[in-house]
């Protein structure tokens, strides 16, 4: 086997090896009954579910056994209650621009150094 | 090199296939009203090979056109969307070289005017998010009004000019792939790449940018 192949297997292992040994652990329902305490109203956070759903949303107080979320959609949608106990994981997450924006700010980026290129390029004639 | 890249595969699959089917779960959340129509412009570049659009003679012609475009869709379901298309593009001119005679030369001047309708069906990913990729696949039909003015040039130089206009339909089936990106619940960018076929291969493509609302 030639080197290259190793190092290619080994690249292989490396990035798909987090994403199944994340897979495996499991915290109990009580330390994201405690995580969830420690929230603020409106955080923006992506819950994960042993189902193997994810849910990303706005955190919503309640003093019951359900962690309650107000899922971000583009169209709006009932707040869901999850048990403690189907959820695997909760991460704070950092809410970013809707896609529209970015998109657009990308073609605006392009259009702008495009048109200061010409400018350069018209200078230097 | 065959193994290596089946092994590449199946990684990709193994690390993508989490993450889709972990999407997928996410739609076990209540259906929702979806809107049925949506209506969009976009602008772009149209990119033609010599068979399609007036099918220039010269080599060295330009090959690249500005095009609009006007879309409507119809969704069917939350994923496929029946849609029809206008398309427009600037003015295409080239000279054709006609056979000379020892008395006089003479050319023949095309200005080529495409206008393109499609149909197509498409098949748009995930469901109520802000981001959504899409496949399409359809058929375009391009009218092409071919003005021509056929100048002849006697050694005296004077020209006598005959002009005539003729059209033809040109069908080509295409693919298509794109991307919805919403700013809110209804106004979205769409940006997408089509590729027209013909019997050898592909005879003419678009990248489009645009705008559209959901209603």
């Amino acid at each position: 086997m030639k080197v290259q192949s190793i190092v290619v297997y080994l690249i292989i292992f490396f990035i798909a090896a987090p994403s199944f040994m994340a897979g495996h652990r499991q915290e109990p329902p009580e330390v994201w009954q405690a995580f969830a305490q420690r929230l603020e109203s409106g955080a923006f956070i992506r819950v994960r579910l042993k189902t193997g759903g994810d849910v990303k949303g706005y955190f919503i107080p309640s003093s019951g056994d359900t962690f309650r979320v107000l899922p971000k959609t583009r169209i709006a949608v009932p707040i869901r209650d999850f048990q403690f106990s189907d959820i695997k994981s909760i991460d704070r997450q950092h809410e970013g621009w809707a896609p529209g924006w970015k998109v657009l700010t990308g073609v605006a980026v392009g259009v702008g150094t495009a048109f200061l290129l010409l400018l350069a390029y018209a200078a230097t004639d | 090199m065959r193994t290596r890249i089946a092994v590449l595969f199946m990684a990709l699959v193994v690390i993508c296939g989490q993450s889709a089917f972990a999407r997928q779960a996410v739609d076990d959340s209540p259906k929702v009203e979806f809107r049925k129509w949506d209506l969009g412009g976009s602008l772009g570049i149209l990119g033609t090979s010599a068979r399609d659009f007036g099918r220039p003679i010269l080599p060295g012609l330009e090959r690249y056109l500005f095009a609009w475009n006007v879309d409507a869709g119809r969704y069917f379901t939350p994923h496929v969307k029946g849609e029809v298309g206008l398309m427009r593009t600037n003015e295409r001119k080239f000279w054709e070289p006609l056979p000379a005679s020892s008395r006089s030369y003479s050319y023949r001047e095309h200005r080529v005017h495409p206008t393109s309708l499609s149909a197509a069906l498409t098949y748009q990913f995930f469901e109520n998010v802000f981001a959504h990729p899409y496949v399409s696949a359809g058929v375009r039909v391009t009218a092409v009004s071919d003005e021509t003015q056929t100048s002849v040039y006697s050694p005296t130089y004077s020209a006598t000019s005959v002009s005539t206009t003729s059209r033809v339909s040109e069908v080509r089936p295409f693919v298509a792939v794109g991307y919805k990106s919403y700013f809110n619940e209804r106004a979205y960018m769409k940006s997408d790449a089509l590729f027209a076929i013909d019997t050898k291969g592909v005879s003419h493509g678009t990248l489009r940018i645009g705008f559209g609302i959901d209603f």
